[in-house]
């Protein structure tokens, strides 16, 4: 046995921690719980400043980008490159004034909304529910992986026409079409959630005992958050485009039938209308979803 | 009254926990390796044992294994005189792991009051035993942060005061202080070591900081590197209540420390015994 009296500390200098002893407060606060003083209010001013400037180059790139883009394809149809192809934006604006007028714009994207939105109602829980069923279950959710994953690379365009058969050329064939479209994606997202939670929280509400529905509320559907809301931004495109396909197919009404109308006619305005409505109605539910976002991921 | 009181003050000598022959083998590339090799343990009620080893060791799988969260090969655990099967977590058992394991979604009252949701504790009482705890681990004014916005030391607070809120009958530590820069280790070890003293439960405590170990348990049981076995074990006879920084001068401290250090230094370096 060896006899040394001199401490060999492992790093601890014990005197030195008495000092900071004194203060009760908890050591190595970032952000100090204190009253704002004038220097923090005129602080804030200069942050909120610079945060609304950057915010502003923001937006004008945005929209500096779609108006740059609309001028040329101006400039360009007619120019070098026959209407009769592109039509041109002036066109297209007259149009839509004429089918918001005649109240045809607010029929055809009515039905197209009522099918994605049913279809989205529908395959989205069903992806999420699924997706959680099929990544916490140790041995049913294998079996049926293999499958669904080959289900979800299935080209569903070519589902369209049976899905007339099967469901009819109403409102039912394409919800059915929408939900095909929406499902596989929060499947996906939301299994691919589940699995990369981490481990350490679930071992943590295991052994406090917790209930499925407590681990399901407290941590496995936080958790996922972030994934099912790219799932939602996702599956509203793809909603939309499976809406689409489904009316292109056969319809007798929505945005899809307009488009496909038109294209018969060789009215290229007239598919262009629909489409610019189509991507317009995107932006807007992704501003929808850009704010459900801010609220649910606050705590980052 | 008086008699179960005096009965109550009889019982530290009875087992808590009791662990024989704990084996854990597992097999990567069809070699089979043992992690953890014929462990015996013993815990008395409002026992505090440490265990101390180099890292890699198996003192991780060892606590997870008692707390139910993973599979042993061989051998038997016994909580309270009850055999505990296979990876069945045992009630009454809290364990605070090694990284804080904190919902970051969950404000830090939040997260305190979620074993009080598990446990039925009715929601008017929730409120007054989370503001308790809170204080208890200094976190009085930090109840509406988020984990992230908390530092590491905080974070280990609140983590504690979520064990308590379970309130459990043993306590599972798994190098609670480990990442924790030296000086908060200090401060918060001592306000650990005053809070267990007050609350006097059974813990078993993993730590790789051998002055830790000794400044708090009653017990250290020293492990050897891969396959974990227990190679010594040393009682601390220094009483209690204790001051966390001043038992480190007393001769029984450095007594003690001086073995464990040679125990473990005459072990293999950790990267040595990995494949
Ligand atoms: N089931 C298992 N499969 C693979 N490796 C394992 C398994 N159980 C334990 N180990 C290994 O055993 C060793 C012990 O790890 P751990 O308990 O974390 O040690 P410590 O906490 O003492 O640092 C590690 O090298 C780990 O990789
Ligand atoms: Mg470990």
């Amino acid at each position: 046995m060896q006899k040394s009296e001199v401490p060999i500390t492992t790093g601890v200098v014990p005197g030195a921690s008495i000092a900071a002893e004194v203060t009760p407060s908890p050591v190595g606060t970032t952000t100090p719980a204190h009253k704002d003083t004038r220097a923090d209010t005129v602080a804030d001013a200069v942050d909120r400043r610079a945060d609304r400037r950057e915010r502003l180059v923001i937006v004008a790139g945005q929209v500096g980008i779609g108006v740059g883009f609309l001028a040329v394809w101006q400039l360009v149809s007619g120019l070098w490159i026959d209407r009769f192809f592109i039509s041109e934006p002036s066109l297209i604006a007259e149009r839509i004034v004429d089918l918001a007028a005649s109240g045809e714009l607010w029929m055809h994207l009515r039905v197209t909304v009522i099918e994605t939105g049913i279809g989205l109602a529908i395959g989205l829980p069903a992806g999420v529910i699924l997706g959680i069923a099929v990544a916490t279950s140790r041995i049913a959710g294998r079996w049926v992986y293999p499958y669904i994953i080959a289900l979800y690379s299935l080209p569903r365009v070519a589902l369209a026409p049976l899905f007339i058969v099967w469901f009819g050329i109403g409102l039912f064939s394409k919800v059915m079409m929408v939900v095909t479209m929406v499902l596989f994606v929060a499947f996906y997202n939301v299994y691919q959630g589940v699995k990369s939670i981490d481990r350490d929280l679930l071992d943590m509400t295991k052994s406090y005992r917790a209930s499925r529905w407590i681990t399901l509320r407290w941590v496995m559907l936080p958790a996922i958050g972030a994934w099912m809301l790219t799932a939602l931004r996702l599956a509203i495109g793809l909603g939309l485009i499976g809406a689409i396909i489904a009316e292109l197919i056969g319809s007798s009404v929505g945005i899809g039938y307009y488009i496909k109308l038109s294209s018969n006619l060789f009215d290229t305005t007239g598919v262009m209308t629909g489409l610019l409505v189509i991507t317009v109605l995107a932006m807007l539910l992704e501003q929808v979803v850009a704010f459900i976002e801010k609220r649910v991921l606050r705590y980052r | 009254m008086t008699a179960s009181v005096t009965a109550d003050l009889a019982a530290p000598t009875s087992t808590k926990l009791s662990v024989r022959n704990l084996s854990l083998s597992y097999r990567t590339n069809k070699v089979r390796h043992l992690a953890l090799d014929g462990i015996n343990l013993d815990l008395a009620e409002r026992e505090f044992v440490a265990i101390v080893g180099p890292s890699g060791c198996g003192k991780s799988t060892l606590l997870k294994i008692i707390a139910g969260l993973a599979d042993h090969t061989a051998g038997e655990i016994y909580l309270d005189g009850q055999n505990l099967g296979d990876a069945s977590v045992p009630p009454g058992v809290g364990m605070v792991f090694q990284n804080d394991a904190l919902l970051p979604w969950r404000s830090v009252k939040e997260n305190v009051r979620l074993p009080l949701v598990i446990n039925g504790v009715p929601a008017s009482e929730q409120r007054d035993r989370v503001a308790e705890l809170l204080t208890m681990v200094n976190l009085d004014g930090y109840a509406d942060y988020y984990p992230r916005q908390l530092s590491g030391g905080m974070r280990k607070r609140v983590a504690l005061a979520r064990t308590l809120a379970y309130d459990p009958s043993l306590y599972l530590m798994d190098e609670p202080f480990g990442p924790l820069d030296a000086q908060t280790r200090v401060r918060i070890g001592g306000e650990f070591l005053k809070i267990w003293e007050r609350v006097g439960k059974s813990v078993l405590f993993v730590t790789h900081d051998v002055e830790e170990a000794i400044a708090l348990a009653d017990r250290v049981v020293v492990m050897t590197a891969g396959p974990g076995k227990i190679k010594a074990e040393h009682r601390v006879p220094i009483p209690r209540p204790r001051d966390y920084e001043e038992v480190r001068f007393t001769d029984e401290f450095h007594e003690i420390r001086q073995q464990i250090w040679h125990e473990l230094q005459s072990e293999p370096l950790p990267d040595t015994v990995k494949k």
